[in-house]
């Protein structure tokens, strides 16, 4: 049977305009970020759009967008990754003592030099996971619940509990409070990373060879893909994320302390679930990890303004991540339905 | 074509033997495959047609024996060596990834790269996209577009795109694990005339299988294991009912046409 023109242009070009922008995962999300900025606005329409406040919102972002942006890829791999949190503080307290301090009768180094030991430290610690994940198939859960105390732990051990501050004037905060056009240099750094790795998953072997394993691990291994590299790769992205972060948050904070990113983990694990990322794997994007940051960001924020109890803030945040988790759940099966009826 | 690579069979294995520690799965098996043939390849649990076909495809490597594609003696080290030989496998659980779409899982492993910068390799997926549609449509494979993920596919839809996967990069040799086993009856004629359509475009293939009416239907000759050795192999002729008959002797032992080297062997 021979096909005519009409339908082999349709086999090229898949589903219509308007299907494929209802079954954009992404949809939905947006919809819900911009009725929640129009609430917000509505409520405090004095402080919402106010420059400063929305320099307090991209740096929620920033800092959520980019430890998801790891999260999801491990994720997508089917693995997760509990020691963000603990290693934004190993790194923070590693770069300030690296840079105020010296380790091993060293002196002081400078901002670049500590900053580069500290992100290699960080990939070296992803590297580990990976290690542990592929060669040694201990659960990416344990051995990164594993770095979750560890690194915590070496963060104090490291500063004996005390933050190490820096002068106020260093040309270091610049990364964590500065701005350009009003635009935190934070959130420009999450942008980047995020196009980066927005390129990396969609247009190179390496991102759909991280998408495979995710979906089926066996059948890429059978198709010739180095199933191990592409989750230890996943595993270092991750962790240098929260080196990256932990640069950032001791910028911002001025200091470098243990006890910063305490459950941040959790955050960025809620900010990709938020964005329809699928636990069981195979599934998630950089721009719904970025989305689900944004709306855990605005609400955050609105609450505040709104002055809602700060018990309750927690009350709703999680009940938004059920909501969504189930309403992608549902939009996924339905649309399964449709596919197979046709 | 020349006549010698007609007359020289695509694939021969030679006394093939393989242990695994205590078991000895194959103890010495020949077979040979010609050009453009279907082989149906049967036997009880455990009789050696898996092992032998997973050396053939590079997942075992065999204790003793040879093999030689098309007269010449290759050594298989890795599924990459065989698939670098042109011989592709279909696996039984179609071994799909179902969240990416069929040209993706097409393409698995193999993409089509536009340019590249050292680890970083961007792909060509429009032209990924076309190959593997123009593909589907020589094979008479019915899928509505390229872009579908599989997780949308039918099992036989998803079998045929298993198998269209395997002759995408011109195999000289399709091996196929069962590839009837997980489908409906309507699904299992799709196959089959897929199976069809590969062989009238001189595909060269063999077919494991446990439903004796796929090899009846489309194989042009059966080869029988038994305990790890070839009992019989003979081509595929008469009506369904006694073609079952005689093959199920050999399964269970009732017949051999190789005893003799048994004797030897033993």
């Amino acid at each position: 049977m021979d096909m005519t023109g009409a339908q082999e242009q349709r086999m090229l070009e898949g589903p219509g305009f308007l299907t494929r922008i209802v079954q954009i995962r992404e949809a939905g999300i947006v919809v819900a970020f911009v009725a929640l900025c129009l609430y917000f606005w509505w409520q405090r329409p004095d402080i919402f759009l106010n420059p400063a406040n929305l320099a307090v919102i991209m740096r929620f972002i920033a800092t959520f967008g980019l430890l998801a942006i790891g999260q999801v890829l491990v994720i997508i791999t089917g693995g997760i990754d509990l020691s963000v949190g603990s290693m934004t503080a190993l790194t923070g307290v590693l770069f300030a003592t690296l840079m105020m301090k010296g380790v091993w009768g060293l002196p002081p180094l400078g901002i670049a030099p500590s900053a580069i030991i500290v992100l290699i430290v960080a990939g070296l610690v992803g590297a580990w996971h990976g290690f542990c994940v592929t060669k040694l198939h201990i659960p990416p859960f344990i051995i990164t619940l594993g770095t979750w105390l560890m690194a915590r732990g070496l963060a104090a051990f490291i500063t004996q509990g005390y933050p190490i501050v820096f002068p106020s004037n260093h040309p270091f905060l610049w990364f964590g409070q500065g701005e350009i056009a009003r635009i935190p240099i934070m959130f420009i750094v999450l942008v980047v990373v995020a196009t980066v790795v927005f390129f990396l998953l969609n247009s190179t072997t390496l991102g759909r060879h991280i998408y495979a394993v995710g979906g089926n691990i066996e059948a890429a291994r059978v198709s010739g893909i180095k199933v191990n590299r592409v989750r230890i790769f996943c595993f270092v992205v991750s962790s240098l994320m929260a080196g990256i972060v932990g640069l950032l948050l001791a910028s911002r904070l001025g200091q470098g302390t243990p006890t910063v990113g305490t459950a941040y983990e959790l955050w960025a694990i809620a900010a990709t679930v938020i964005g329809g990322t699928s636990l069981f794997g195979g599934e998630g994007t950089v721009q719904g990890a970025i989305l689900g940051a944004a709306i855990m960001g605005v609400m955050v924020n609105g609450m505040v303004l709104i002055n809602l109890s700060s018990y309750l803030q927690d009350v709703v945040l999680g009940a938004v991540l059920v909501i969504a988790v189930t309403y992608d759940t549902w939009r996924r099966r339905r649309q399964l339905g449709q596919v197979r009826r046709k | 074509m020349t006549a010698t690579t007609e007359t020289t069979p695509i694939v021969e294995m030679r006394n093939i033997k393989k242990s695994f520690g205590a078991v000895q799965a194959l103890r010495g098996v020949d077979l040979t495959l010609m050009h453009n043939e279907v082989l149906g390849l049967v036997g009880d649990n455990a009789a050696g047609k898996s092992t032998l076909m997973k050396v053939l495809s590079g997942a075992y490597i065999p204790d003793e024996g040879e093999i030689y594609l098309e007269g010449k003696r290759v050594h298989i080290t890795g599924p990459d060596d065989a698939r670098r030989l042109g011989i592709e496998m279909v696996y039984q659980d179609f071994m799909l990834a179902n969240n990416l779409d069929v040209a993706a899982n097409i393409f698995l492993g193999r993409e089509m790269v536009r340019w590249a910068l050292g680890p970083i390799r961007v792909m060509d997926k429009r032209a990924m996209e076309f190959q593997s549609q123009q593909l589907l449509r020589r094979l008479n494979i019915n899928v509505s577009s390229v872009r579908l993920k599989v997780e949308h596919l039918s099992g036989g839809q998803r079998q045929a795109v298993a198998i269209g996967r395997a002759t995408a990069f011109n195999a000289k040799v399709i091996i196929m694990d069962e590839p009837t086993a997980a489908l409906s009856v309507s699904a299992i004629n799709q196959v089959l005339d897929l199976i069809r359509e590969l062989k009238a475009q001189g595909a060269s293939i063999i077919i494991i299988s446990h439903r004796l009416e796929d090899i009846h239907e489309v194989g042009d000759r059966v080869v029988v294991l038994r305990h790890g050795r070839k009992v019989a192999d003979y081509p595929v002729t008469g009506d369904m009912q006694t073609f079952r008959e005689r093959v199920v002797s050999y399964m269970v032992g009732a017949r051999d046409d190789f005893s003799k080297v048994a004797v030897e062997e033993d």
